[in-house]
């Protein structure tokens, strides 16, 4: 463990994520180190980002310390549930698609695809000092990193299945579809129940 | 690849040091004293009462101003009090100086936009702190309300034309200037030369017109008669206590005071919310490391030496 910390190869991954994701593919396939604990060190690293980001725009109380150990474990565990139920739609949209089940790489993939975000809390820190619009900029910079990370997510998926990168696109965006068709029709009807609530 | 991991090792432990400055950051805003006191850009809606601070020389801001700094000198008081005035929740304002004046336009300026903000019903209280003097004065007269503490310097009601004469000096160095001029008073104040009568008799009429400006706007924003005033208004400095006995100020007492003073002035609760330019410890950091504020004096703050202004409400001791 000690020597693999010292070896510095488990950066190759974030470099990876950052820099080249079809070779970030390759790397979670070989899976040496192993990739999973450091992909949850990601994701817990962009939860605490997140916390702290937002506790920065807004109103400073003591309930910064609570958000910043219960509030990181609870952001965290959200985020581990969307990471586990996006991957499996990809995966389960790569299988439509008629490439074969890779459950695991992907799983590893979208956690190291989360990176991008670590560098939200410099930036919104830099905008807050300066005083130029940081809740614009933190808005901003959210949806920069959303697009980052999903082209980290349609290269990585392209390289792992050796496809096109427009096939790549389609099975990304699949899942994105059915889950806002999926949210739009249950808004439209929660809405029709109240209504009928409400007429009696 | 191994020059890169370790960019992105020192790129990792700077996102750290971020996140650790974050959290000492808003832990030291969290325990902060001044915590009932909100930025202007804050989302509470509670009616209450505005900051604006005069300190040090009141002047437009010079060649240390940079668009990536907040504004200084004069024309961030008078960005601050247009925002004050804007702004619907703001109920009173408090003007607190710690200032020895400055040059006359820019005093001007401020007394101009006081005085307007008064005529829309804004209540408005000043607050002296170590020195309000001349030009400080001049600001304060403009509010409704004038508060010192017993030893703030202020009064120094009058105009300074200040310049060294280094004839002598440069004659024994044996050094000659040479000036070329379009009319007989270009080089007025020169510090190479006598001042002739007739240019002293040109910076008396200057001087005394200015002067005339100050007690007629002291006079109209105490709303007293200038007769009131003339007595004291002979450049004499005087304690806090001292101005209340000659009725340039209205009461004694600090800041805390003040904002009680103009919470009761404008009718608002006694836990009506402060909206003072609240800097967290960072911006401090930086703003501190840049110089914006918290800015080292300069050699001509300390010692009257030749400036390129020429008439100042200042008061130089």
């Amino acid at each position: 463990m000690i020597q693999t910390l010292r070896s510095l190869t488990w950066l190759d991954y974030y470099l990876f994520a950052l820099l080249d994701p079809r070779r970030l593919a390759e790397a979670v396939v070989r899976a040496e180190p192993r990739p999973l604990p450091l992909g949850a060190a990601v994701m817990a690293a962009v939860a605490i980002g997140e916390i702290i980001a937002l506790s920065f725009l807004s109103a400073q109380t003591e309930f910064f310390f609570v958000k910043l150990t219960y509030g990181w474990i609870f952001t965290f565990l959200v985020m581990a549930l969307k990471v586990a139920v996006l991957s499996a739609l990809f995966d389960f949209s790569c299988q439509i698609m008629g490439c074969e089940g890779r459950g695991v790489p992907i799983l590893n993939v979208v956690m190291f695809s989360l990176s991008p975000r670590l560098f939200l809390l410099p930036l919104v820190m830099v905008f807050t000092v300066f005083g130029f619009a940081p809740g614009f900029f933190y808005v901003f910079f959210s949806l920069g990193f959303a697009v980052w990370s999903s082209l980290i997510i349609i290269q990585a998926i392209s390289e792992l299945h050796r496809i096109k990168f427009s096939r790549a696109l389609m099975i990304f965006m699949m899942p994105i579809v059915a889950v806002g068709l999926a949210l739009f029709f249950a808004m439209v009807l929660i809405g029709m129940l109240m209504v009928a609530l409400v007429n009696g | 690849m191994d020059r890169n991991r370790k960019i992105l090792l020192s790129i990792l432990a700077l996102l750290v040091l971020a996140v650790v400055l974050a959290i000492i950051d808003i832990s030291l805003t969290m325990q902060s004293p001044s915590r009932r006191v909100r930025s202007i850009s804050s989302s509470s809606i509670a009616p209450g009462v505005g900051v604006v601070r005069i300190s040090g020389p009141i002047e437009f801001a010079g060649p240390a101003d940079n668009p990536f700094m907040p504004r200084q000198g004069a024309e961030s008081v008078l960005k601050r009090l247009d925002e004050l005035m804007a702004d619907s929740r703001i109920k009173a304002i408090v003007v607190r100086i710690n200032s020895p004046g400055g040059t006359v336009a820019a005093t001007q300026e401020i007394f101009q936009k006081l005085m307007k903000a008064r005529k829309g019903n804004m209540v408005l209280v000043a607050s002296m702190g170590d020195v309000a003097a001349s030009g400080g004065y001049y600001a304060a007269s403009a509010c409704g309300f004038i508060m010192a503490n017993p030893g703030t310097l202020t009064g120094s009601i009058g105009v300074i034309a200040v310049s060294p004469n280094l004839k002598g000096l440069f004659e024994k160095l044996g050094i000659r200037m040479t000036v070329i001029k379009s009319g007989r008073y270009k080089d007025l104040l020169s510090s190479f030369r006598d001042l002739g009568e007739d240019e002293r008799l040109l910076l008396q009429q200057m001087i005394d017109s200015t002067y005339k400006r100050f007690l007629k706007d002291v006079s109209l924003g105490r709303n007293v008669p200038i007769s009131d005033i003339e007595p004291v208004a002979d450049g004499r400095v005087m304690t806090g206590e001292a101005a209340l006995g000659a009725k340039l100020i209205d009461g004694i007492g600090g800041f805390e005071e003040a904002l009680e003073k103009a919470r009761k002035m404008a009718k608002l609760p006694d836990d009506a919310p402060v909206y003072d330019d609240v800097r967290s410890p960072i911006e401090q950091l930086f703003m501190s490391v840049d110089g914006a504020i918290g800015r080292r004096p300069a050699l001509h703050d300390m010692v009257p030496l030749p400036k390129h202004h020429l008439l100042e409400y200042r008061f130089l001791p």
